[in-house]
């Protein structure tokens, strides 16, 4: 019960409103902290590998963007879900808020990937299925958001773009297991390999923080963006006035 | 609550369909999603003659000629059970070398594989599960004791005679063992492979 | 220095690699901060358009949306 109340009053805007502008300093500045501390590690400080020398370094913005486009997609469709069902307007916000900097990442994931495949495959781009999933995920993203863009209601603007968003989700697994599923160029995953990561330390540490980094820096991105969402689904409400009022938050 | 969990079934039910529709599209589409072949697919017969497909599998030690003067390379491709001759002409990815995980695009003529793309798959820690698998049995039974290729093994490759230098990392073969695994497991149920 | 920029050769691959990773981060914090902000302004606007007496609930209509405004810096 208690829960419930909590999740009621946090998913109320006003609440969601002030607690996302508090949140965002303290999810933003270890962010930034993580991603130059683990890319200062990856191009300095880690060894050069000994098949591909330097040109694995493009793994330690290559992977995060991969992981950033995969995790968003995620949790775009599940906050598409629950706005779906639950009609919550916030969720809703969530959702719409997360496509941007998700197809962005997946644009990165893609373009990195290219400028790696050169030098190490020989191609910029084999229609492979990890590959090709992938490109798939830009165009849901792309597709979201045009669908989004298609609407003048709002709501009826979520609600078609969520459904969008929750059929897209298949895509997900089939790019996490694509490489195990069938014969591709891409090679299988390194940190989250069973029986442990396939690198050493003084590699997987930067990897690692550009990991969180990267996830802390949606999460800033997100706070920012489901602000500006929710201003435009409570720009009538009275609770906007309240904001001027000296700040409790 | 009722049109709340109505909703609810409605998205669990276009999820559920949609994951059931790509499955069955996904089975359906198997042959075409097959990147490549590995030289015993290619000896049973799995390949097609007509027209272009890839191979898939190592470059076997001492086997690359390179004509002097011109870009033509000759090298043998081998998943340790089986190998086959492959003709190239044009640049080479960085990572081709003894040993390697390689990827050849071209036609099949006379027992020769004439190659128009030679792409390189590389192995930090992994190796083309197909190539990979078929290694797995020729070593578990005949030269297990020499190679030692096992799971715990720390040389990748290690069954292709150990030309790609050791890894450096402790948990290198690991992951070989764990492709095979996951991909049969995944395939075996039902899945045309 | 000049070893580390050389990146063993692979130079033109991995810096615009970084480059354009840094170029989409940079546009993605542009871009939400610039959303946030529209969204700001459209509802200041809308609220300044609300018939006075509603606008007037707390106090006078300025006060309040002039700390909104404050806000943002």
């Amino acid at each position: 019960m208690a829960t419930w109340t909590w999740f009621h009053k946090l998913a109320s805007p006003p609440h969601f409103y002030r607690i996302a502008g508090t949140l965002t300093p303290w999810l933003a500045i270890p962010a930034a902290l993580l991603i130059v501390g683990g890319v200062y590690g990856g191009l300095v400080r880690a060894p050069a590998d000994y098949q591909q020398g330097d040109a694995f370094r493009i793994v330690y913005v290559h992977a995060p963007s991969a992981w950033l486009s995969l995790m968003c997609y995620t949790y775009m469709a599940i906050a598409a879900a629950v706005g779906l069902i639950w009609r919550i307007k916030l969720a809703h916000a969530v959702a719409a808020a997360t496509a941007p900097i998700g197809a962005s990442f997946a644009f990165v994931c893609l373009a990195t990937g290219s400028l790696w495949g050169k030098p190490m495959w020989g191609t910029w781009w084999e229609w492979d299925a990890r590959l090709t999933s992938q490109l798939i995920l830009l165009f849901l993203y792309l597709g979201y958001m045009a669908l989004r863009n298609a609407f003048d209601d709002l709501q009826r603007a979520d609600r078609a773009s969520a459904v969008l968003a929750i059929v897209g989700v298949v895509n997900v697994p089939i790019i996490h297991f694509s490489v195990y599923w069938w014969n591709s160029l891409h090679q299988g995953r390194t940190v989250l390999k069973e029986g442990g990561p396939g690198m050493p330390p003084e590699m997987l540490i930067p990897l690692l923080m550009c990991f969180f980094g990267f996830t802390l820096m949606y999460g800033a991105l997100l706070c920012v963006r489901v602000r500006g969402e929710v201003l435009i689904r409570e720009r009538n409400a009275a609770w906007l006035k309240q904001l001027g009022a000296p700040r409790a938050a | 609550m009722t049109p709340r969990r109505k909703r609810l079934a409605v998205v669990g039910g276009i999820l559920l369909g949609v994951a059931a529709a790509t499955t069955v599209a996904m089975q359906a589409f198997e042959d075409n999603l097959l990147y490549f072949y590995d030289p015993s697919q290619i000896q049973a017969g799995m390949a097609p003659a007509d027209k272009k497909f890839r191979i898939g599998g190592l470059v076997t030690p001492g086997t690359i000629q390179r004509t002097p003067g011109s870009l033509e390379v000759r090298f043998v491709v081998t998943d340790n059970a089986h190998s086959m001759p492959v003709s190239y002409s044009g640049l080479l990815p960085d990572l081709f070398r003894e040993g390697q995980g390689v990827i050849a695009h071209g036609r099949l003529q006379n027992g020769v594989f004439y190659a128009d793309e030679v792409l390189a798959k590389h192995d930090e820690n992994y190796m083309p599960p197909e190539v990979a698998k078929s290694i797995k049995h020729p070593v578990n039974t005949t030269t297990a004791g020499t190679t030692g290729y096992a799971p715990e093994n720390p040389a990748v490759g290690g069954p292709s005679t150990g030309a790609p230098p050791p890894s450096p990392q402790p948990h290198a073969a690991g992951s070989l063992a764990e492709q095979f695994s996951t991909a049969d497991s995944i395939r075996k149920p039902g899945g045309p492979t | 220095m000049a070893d580390f920029l050389h990146m063993g050769g692979y130079a033109q691959f991995v810096w615009p690699s970084y480059l354009l990773t840094f170029l989409v981060i940079a546009l993605n914090i542009w871009g939400a901060v610039r959303m946030h902000a529209n969204a700001r302004e459209r509802a200041l606007r809308r609220l300044q358009m609300l018939p006075a007496h509603e606008a007037e609930s707390s106090s006078s209509p300025s006060a309040p949306l002039a700390e909104l405004s404050k806000e943002s810096a």
